[in-house]
């Protein structure tokens, strides 16, 4: 292979020959390819966006048919990706560049991380979005607490006056207080100082300590799982070289898929049978179910003036429902019981 | 690592992605042929239903040559159907063609307002309500229990309580021992806040429950499954095989609160079965009571269910009749593999026979590897 071009074309003309071989097929997805919304320079994965937009379009069957398409043409983009995040290292070998000291060059760590994150859901936009979102919070948290701080200095300072029982000293505390939330919470969240508003508010901060502890977990299990596929790739790599050194010399890239395949199994079925994993990862689902339930505690907060029953509400009814139907079954076992 | 290597050769690499590029459009072509994927097709009709949940009897042209009709029991946390995925590889067919008398409970899909169902409602409620509608139906004082993987605990907890009302137990790739450290999902659920997941969730998404499954083997589930699928492209029926197997995997029901909570407390966390301290809403369970005759059987290569994590059973239970029977696959395989279909079913067909003559007949155990040191295979 001695460029890209030339990859990309036998590759465009091998296609063309299998389209011609399905003409009903490809009918209906030219339409797609005509007026396709996904745009790439790769027209073996231009193909597979047009043929998924064509069939999740058109197709009225079950879902599972879907979710099997879905999965086997990201998978063989998966597949595809392997080959070009790890082609400077073939290319290495074939141009006899490699070496055990340079063997680390011809792979990118970002493409790799890229694989893990496809692999494993990690939603890269996400995540930066919320830790974007946590800091400007923590900055205006700042802002928030100064007037707090000066309030209780000012309590502080009345207090001497409060214990000598000066009814005026304890008014004059409250104030300070007020003001202190007239100029962060009623700025910041246009709420009023006192009331249900306020329970919104320190739900809202609990909320986001807890998402806090949340992204700061993921990070950690992140880092864990890019450590180990960066460990993986190492081993891939000197898997290979000993090929080499054994000269076997007719690996396919189907080999190498195998060889990547089961060496990433090994590798992370080594990280999970840990005890520090199934803690961090047991950690990770804590952080993100506590998170999640302040998130609905807030929202009923916000929903409960309106006339519908909440989740809450339901959790009551359910359980009395439950209590009910068992307590039905009892007597019911008992009437026939004393029938017979 | 100097040497020039005609390795990953350009021609072929253009062959192998060009290939690749023609079976995507061939399964295309494939799944759109393909109208509806057919599981559980062996004929039944429902005898009993409360709430969700339905008791189905099978029907079979041949009468059934074992008197004692048998329940199968299976988990909660999948489709019954597993047992009957497809015509020529269904093991509810094998085993009423071997002449079982069979009924099967389909626990259902919880929702919400199933969240309060605890292990209580599921062994002292519908287990026991379907088996006393089974020994009236059969007009019979015992049925069989064939318990399957969670199914095969609630079985052998349910014998425990009620032997009196239990012929035959079987289980099949069912945990017991909770304290190995074998399995990844042993190892996992022990630092499960299950308090959190049932409090947050009410019942447990199927989906979430899928995500744990996958990430036992992420690279070949998620991955190289699906890769290798295109190689069966062409052959419809093993597609619409692999399809039925699909749908199976991800038809996950949700997992009622209450129950999960304590399943993983009580067995996964506290490994209170195999020690005797399991209470089971107000009764006691203690797995001395279990004094019928036991076939035990697990899978040599369980990556769910470790075989450390059943074979102890037979080491606490009451009964004189005991068979430990190891099965050379993995927890799928023991029900859909080729050997099941030829040495599993009629193993368990021929065990139950010999019981229902007469009890406490020792069954050989095919498999030779079968001879451990605690000589399972055999009556102990």
């Amino acid at each position: 292979m001695s460029n890209t071009n030339e990859f990309f074309d036998l590759w465009l003309k091998a296609q063309n020959q299998a389209l011609e071989a399905t003409k009903a097929v490809s009918e209906q997805m030219q339409t797609y390819i005509n007026n396709g919304t996904k745009t790439t320079n790769n027209p073996f994965e231009f193909w597979q966006n047009s043929a998924l937009d064509a069939f999740t379009n058109t197709q009225n069957k079950e879902k599972i048919f879907k979710d099997v398409l879905v999965k086997t043409f990201s998978n063989s983009k998966t597949y595809q990706k392997l080959y070009e995040i790890w082609q400077p290292y073939f290319k290495a070998i074939q141009n006899k560049s490699l070496n055990t000291n340079n063997y680390k060059n011809f792979l990118d760590p970002v493409e790799i991380k890229k694989l893990v994150d496809d692999l494993f859901n990690f939603d890269a936009d996400y995540f930066n979005e919320l830790q974007s979102q946590l800091k400007k919070f923590s900055s205006n948290a700042e802002q928030m607490t100064k007037p707090w701080m000066d309030a209780t200095q000012k309590n502080i300072n009345l207090f001497p006056e409060f214990i000598d029982g000066q009814p005026e000293s304890f008014q004059q505390m409250f104030q300070n207080i007020h003001a202190a939330f007239d100029k962060t919470f009623v700025k910041n969240m246009h709420a009023p100082a006192v009331g249900k508003d306020r329970e919104k508010v320190e739900l809202m901060l609990k909320f986001i300590d807890d998402l806090s502890i949340y992204t700061s977990k993921n990070a950690e299990f992140q880092h864990a799982m890019y450590v180990t596929g960066l460990s993986a790739t190492e081993k891939v790599i000197e898997a290979i070289a000993q090929k080499i050194e054994q000269d076997e010399d007719n690996i396919q890239f189907e080999d190498f898929f195998n060889l990547w395949i089961d060496t990433n199994e090994k590798t992370y079925y080594s990280l999970f049978q840990t005890k520090e994993y199934s803690v961090l990862k047991g950690d990770l689902v804590q952080a993100g179910l506590n998170a999640r339930k302040k998130y609905f505690e807030l929202t009923e907060t916000y929903l409960s003036d309106l006339p519908i029953a909440l989740r809450s509400e339901m959790n009551d009814l359910y359980k009395t429902v439950y209590e009910l139907r068992k307590r039905i079954k009892l007597l019911e076992k008992q009437i026939k019981e004393q029938k017979a | 690592m100097s040497k020039a290597m005609p390795i990953f050769d350009p021609k072929s690499i253009m062959k192998n992605f060009g290939d690749l590029n023609s079976k995507l459009i061939k399964g295309t072509e494939m799944l759109s042929d393909i109208n509806e994927i057919d599981v559980g097709t062996a004929p039944k009709e429902l005898v009993y239903e409360e709430d969700k949940i339905q008791l189905f009897h099978y029907k079979s042209d041949k009468k059934p040559s074992n008197k004692t009709p048998v329940l199968i029991v299976y988990a909660l946390v999948n489709r019954y159907y597993m047992l009957d995925i497809q015509p020529d590889r269904s093991f509810i067919r094998n085993l009423l063609d071997q002449g079982l008398d069979l009924y099967i409970i389909d626990w259902g899909y919880p929702t919400q307002m199933d969240r309060y169902l605890s292990m209580d409602d599921y062994i002292n409620g519908y287990l026991n309500n379907c088996v006393d509608v089974i020994r009236q139906d059969a007009n019979t004082e015992k049925v069989s229990l064939m318990g399957i993987c969670q199914g095969g605990t609630f079985s052998t907890i349910y014998s425990a309580l009620y032997p009196e009302k239990v012929k035959n137990l079987v289980t099949l790739v069912a945990p017991f021992d909770f304290s190995t450290n074998e399995g990844l999902l042993f190892n996992w659920s022990k630092h499960l806040d299950i308090d959190a997941l049932v409090d947050n969730y009410g019942v447990i998404p199927g989906d979430l429950m899928n995500v744990g499954f996958l990430m036992l083997m992420p690279f070949n589930l998620n991955i190289k499954k699906y890769v290798d699928m295109l190689e069966l492209i062409d052959d419809k029926d093993k597609l619409l095989n692999f399809l039925r197997m699909e749908k199976w995997i991800f038809d996950s029901p949700g997992q009622a609160g209450e129950c999960i909570r304590q399943f993983i407390k009580d067995c996964y966390q506290g490994n209170k079965l195999i020690e005797n301290k399991l209470v089971v809403g107000d009764k006691k369970v203690d797995l001395k009571n279990i004094n019928m005759p036991l076939l035990n059987i697990f899978a040599s290569g369980d990556h769910l269910v470790p075989p450390a994590a059943t074979k102890p059973l037979n080491d606490v239970v009451g009964s004189q009749d005991k068979t430990l029977y190891e099965f050379q696959g993995g927890h799928i395989g023991v029900f859909v593999g080729s050997r099941s279909q030829k040495e599993l079913a009629p193993a368990i067909y021929k065990w139950l026979n010999e019981r229902d003559a007469t009890s406490g007949v020792k069954i050989e155990n095919k498999s030779k590897s079968n001879q451990t040191k605690k000589g399972q295979g055999e009556k102990k």
